[in-house]
C-alpha cells in the first residue's frame, strides 16, 4: 500500500496516460509491465516470428508513448488505442517489405530457429504451415485472426481496432477458419 | 455468412474451443448443424486445440535491454522537454504563435480605428465648440480681434447665455447639449 504517493498498480489505463502525459515514469513503467509481453507476442506472430524484428518493433512502440503520450485520448480505451498503434507500424513494416523483398525473404529464414523446445515439433509445424497459410490473406485479414486466436481480444475491440463493422470482423473470422481448418486439416 | 451465423458466431466458438463433436448434447448438436456440417466442426475443433498448444509454445518474454534503452530515452526526453514540447504538438504551437500574430494585428487596428471611433469624434466636436463659446462670452471686439475676422455678428444657434458670463463647466454643458443635437442629426443621416 503506498501511504505517500499514488499505486499506480490500482490505476487504469487511461489513467496511467494521463500521469505519463504529465511525465510521470511511474506511469510508464506500469505501462510497459502490463502490455510489453503481449505487444512483443503480437509482434512476434505478425512478423512471422522474427523475435530481432519484434524487440525492435516494441521498442519503437512505446518510444512513440514516451514522446508523444497527447495522441492518445484518455476518454478512450487505452488496449484498442495501442494495438491500433501497433497495427499501423505493422503496415508499414509490411509495406517496406514489399518493397525492398518479400516476407519470406525477410523473416521466413529465421522461423526455423525461432522455437527452441525440441518436444514440442507439431506446435512449430502447425505455426510454420500457419504461417504460410495466413500468408495468403491479406495484412488486414492476418491481424483480425491474430488479435482473436493469440492475443484473446474481443469482437468488438478487433472491430475497433480494424476499423470496420462487428458483423464483418466476424464473417471474416468464419470464412478463414474454415479455409484454414481444412487446409491444416493434416495436424488433426 | 448467414445471419445466424453472424448472431451465434461467438457461442459455436465457444463449443469449438472446449467439445469435440462427440462431447456436444444433442441440443448442441442441433444448433451446431444450422451452421455446419459434422466434418467442418471436427476441422475447427483441431484446429482451435492446435492453435491453443501453439500459442502457450510461442510465447516470448521481452529482454531487460529494451526497457533499459527505453528508461533512458524517457529521462532524455524529460530533460530536454520544454514547458511547450511537453503538451503541445506542433500544430498547437503553430496555433498559439498564429492567434498571437492576428491579437497584435488585431490590437494595432483597434488602435487605429479608435483615433476615428465615435467617442474620439465627439471629444474633439466639444473641445472645439467650446473654445467657441468661450470665444462667444467674450466681449465681441476681444473676439473678433482674437478670429481676425470681418466684423460680422455671428449667426450660431447656440442657447443664449447672460451677457459676459463666463464659466467653463457651463461652457461644456453647452457644448454636450450642441453633440446631442449633432449625434441625432446624424443618426437620421445613416438610417
Amino acid at each position: 500500500m503506498a501511504f505517500f504517493g499514488k499505486n499506480y498498480k490500482k490505476l487504469s489505463d487511461e489513467e496511467l496516460m494521463s500521469l505519463l502525459i504529465e511525465r510521470e515514469k511511474q506511469a510508464f513503467d506500469e505501462l510497459y509491465i502490463r502490455y510489453s509481453k503481449q505487444m512483443l507476442n503480437y509482434f512476434y506472430r505478425m512478423l512471422y516470428f522474427d523475435k530481432e524484428r519484434a524487440e525492435d518493433m516494441l521498442h519503437d512502440l512505446f518510444l512513440k508513448i514516451i514522446e508523444k503520450p497527447y495522441l492518445f485520448n484518455t476518454e478512450k480505451k487505452f488496449s484498442t488505442w495501442i494495438y491500433t498503434v501497433a497495427g499501423n507500424m505493422l503496415k508499414n513494416e509490411f509495406r517496406d517489405v514489399q518493397i525492398h523483398g518479400n516476407h519470406e525473404k525477410a523473416y521466413g529464414n529465421e522461423q526455423e530457429t525461432r522455437i527452441e523446445n525440441e518436444q514440442k515439433v507439431d506446435s512449430k509445424l502447425f505455426l510454420a504451415s500457419l504461417n504460410k497459410e495466413l500468408d495468403k490473406f491479406d495484412s488486414e485479414l492476418k491481424q483480425i485472426f491474430v488479435l482473436r486466436y493469440f492475443d484473446e481480444m474481443s469482437i468488438k475491440e478487433i472491430a475497433e481496432i480494424a476499423n470496420c463493422p462487428e458483423g464483418t470482423v466476424k464473417s471474416r473470422l468464419f470464412y478463414m477458419n474454415k479455409k484454414l481448418s481444412v487446409s491444416l486439416a493434416a495436424f488433426r | 455468412m448467414k445471419n445466424f451465423e453472424l448472431d451465434n458466431f461467438e457461442k459455436i466458438e465457444l463449443l469449438l474451443k472446449s467439445k469435440s463433436f462427440d462431447e456436444l448434447s444433442e441440443a448442441e448438436r442441433e444448433f451446431v448443424y444450422k451452421s455446419i456440417s459434422r466434418e467442418e466442426y471436427e476441422n475447427l475443433f483441431y484446429f482451435y486445440q492446435n492453435i491453443n498448444q501453439a500459442k502457450t509454445y510461442t510465447s516470448i518474454e521481452p529482454k531487460m535491454e529494451i526497457k533499459s534503452a527505453l528508461d533512458k530515452q524517457f529521462e532524455n526526453f524529460k530533460s530536454s522537454n520544454s514547458f511547450f514540447s511537453r503538451k503541445l504538438s506542433i500544430f498547437k504551437v503553430a496555433a498559439v504563435a498564429a492567434a498571437c500574430f492576428v491579437l497584435g494585428f488585431g490590437i494595432s487596428s483597434i488602435d487605429n480605428i479608435a483615433k476615428d471611433k465615435p467617442e474620439n469624434l465627439t471629444d474633439s466636436i466639444i473641445h472645439d465648440t467650446v473654445q467657441v463659446i468661450k470665444y462667444i462670452q467674450l466681449p465681441k471686439q476681444e473676439f473678433f480681434a482674437k478670429v481676425n475676422v470681418s466684423n460680422k455678428p455671428l449667426s450660431l444657434d447656440f442657447p443664449a447665455l447672460p451677457k459676459n458670463y463666463y464659466h467653463e463647466k457651463d461652457a461644456i454643458l453647452l457644448a454636450s447639449q450642441t453633440m446631442k443635437i449633432y449625434n441625432s442629426i446624424k443618426i437620421k443621416h445613416y438610417r
